[in-house]
Parts: structure tokens; sequence; C-alpha cells
């Protein structure tokens, strides 16, 4: 996992070791740093959310899902969406491995949002 | 007798046709002033150029005659970013526009300006589906090109479509953004 890393410079890195010539971040700043990461993710799982939505009611309006079976999605995704949506993305990783499939979320489904969930997870955390 | 100062009024031609053209004249047809029968050429900060740049010629007491429309003056490029740029330099440009044709891009810093020149410059995200981002703080541009991000966040999205500027912070040496994403 990432941590927060600095030099003489002031520059900040976030990697999962220290580069060469940083330093582990402490103190308020670091604090702050970890502060603005949670809200970093909370908006790109805001906006991933947002996404799928628009992509779900494109889907109705093209025929290639029900209404219903987006409600039934929705319903039955709702709190690996709530997760995404708060920017909780490591934690949605596990709730979207561990649910089985289930209507339209199915392998294929279930496939493209992991793979999504897991690349971020390897850029971000 | 001591001396007297006589004001008179003189024609252009009867200033022409003194013989001894020694003084300070006004046209009394015209309001110009000049010295010994020769116009005075004016000069400094009172040529027009210099005090009415904008060619307004209208009262400089009226409020939208002193500001006019609010431009941000300068000429503008458009950069298209094949890669992340590192100390971005768009010296000369005021309006720069951001492009990004197939993956989303990163400024990790932007050139500082001199000593004591407030520079501000104004990004637009010209994309419709590529967002770009500013990386706080970052050890890839050179200290002083490095831009500070709000919360001092290590990255901030600048969505397709949105705008921002980027205002010099001589104090700390760092580029601040108006609020993005």
């Amino acid at each position: 996992m990432r941590n927060f890393y600095t030099d003489i410079t002031g520059a900040i890195a976030f990697e999962s070791a220290a580069p060469s010539g940083y330093s582990l971040v402490t103190g308020s700043l670091l604090d702050n740093l970890w502060i603005a990461k949670y809200e970093e993710r909370r908006e790109d799982g805001q906006r991933y959310y947002t996404e799928t939505q628009a992509s779900l009611y494109l889907s109705i309006l093209n025929g290639t899902y029900t209404s219903t079976e987006v409600f039934d999605f929705e319903s039955y995704t709702s709190q690996l969406a709530d997760q995404i949506f708060k920017g909780d993305w490591y934690t949605a990783q596990t709730t979207c491995s561990d649910l089985p499939t289930s209507g339209i979320f199915d392998t294929a489904k279930k496939a493209e949002i992991q793979a999504e969930i897991d690349d971020y997870v390897t850029n971000n955390y | 007798m001591g001396d007297v100062l006589k004001l008179v009024e003189l024609t252009q031609t009867e200033i022409d046709n003194l013989s001894d053209q020694g003084g300070l004249y006004m046209n009394s047809t015209t309001g110009n002033l000049s010295v010994d029968g020769g116009d005075i050429a004016g000069g400094g900060d009172m040529l027009e150029s210099t005090y009415d740049p904008n060619s307004v010629q209208d009262d400089a007491f009226d409020y939208a005659n002193f500001l006019g429309t609010f431009q941000v003056k300068g000429p503008s490029t458009t950069i298209n970013m094949t890669s992340d740029i590192d100390n971005l330099d768009v010296d000369g440009y005021n309006l720069v526009y951001l492009t990004a044709g197939s993956s989303d891009r990163r400024i990790t810093g932007i050139k500082a300006p001199p000593t004591g020149v407030n520079r501000v410059i104004c990004f637009f995200n010209n994309d419709s589906s590529r967002r770009k981002k500013f990386i706080g703080n970052s050890g890839s541009s050179l200290a002083d090109n490095r831009i500070v991000l709000r919360g001092n966040s290590t990255s901030r999205n600048f969505d397709d479509y949105q705008l921002t500027f980027a205002v010099y912070n001589h104090s700390i040496n760092k580029w601040f953004l108006t609020r993005i994403a």
C-alpha cells in the first residue's frame, strides 16, 4: 500500500516505498494529505457511479436492458454502489469479488466492474 | 515701472509675422500651445498612446470607460498533450487550451514567472471526454514550478470542458489554481 513521502524541496510522492532522497511524511501534513486523498477517491467514485448510472439509462433507451432489469441491478448492487460513491474503492474491491452474479450483474458485467475497481486500487492505493 | 505680463490674443498668422517670436503662445482657434512660435510636441506620459492606449477617448472617470470589458489580455495557444507534462512552458500566453486525443494526461508543474511578475494563466480543458490532472507538489517538476492544490492534495481532476486560473504565489513560490474538482 502507498504512503506519502517528501524530499528536501518539499516534493510529495505517493508511493509504496520511499523513492531515493525521500522520507516518510509525518505530523499534521500527513493527516492533511490523507484527508485530501480520501476526498480524491470519493470524487473519483462519484464520477464512476454517475457514469455507470448514465450508461445503464442509455442501455434502457437503446433496448439492451429493460427498466425492471436495471432497477433490480441497482437494488442488488446497492452496497457496492454506496462504497464506490463514498470512495471506499478498496472495500468495494472485496464486495464486488464476493457478490454472486444475479440478473444483469452477470459474469461479464461483474468482470467489467471488478476490472475497473482493481485498476483503480492498483493505481491509487 | 516694473515688467508687465500682458496677455493678448493672436492668430497663427499674427504669431508667424512677429519679428521676435520668443514667448509662450496659445492659438485662440485651436487651443494649441506653442513656444517661440513652434508647436509643443508633447512627450512621456502626455502622449495619447501612453495615457489612452486603448483609444477610449471618453470620460476617464466613467466606470465603464475606466474598466471596460473584462479581458484576459494576451495571445492564446493550444497544447495537445500527447504525454504528461512537467514544467509546462507557456511563456507569452495567458490563455491555454488543452487537448489530449487518446488518454487522460497530467501536468506536474508550470514554468514560474520572474520575481515581481504576478502571472495569471487561464487554462481550458477543451476535450469532451479526456480528463487532465494537475499534480500537487510533484517532484517531476522544478521546485519553483510546482503546483499547490486545494487541501494540499497530490492530485486534482481537471474535468472535460472545465476552466481554471493558475495564479503564481511568490510568497511560497508555487502555483495556485482556482477550484477544480
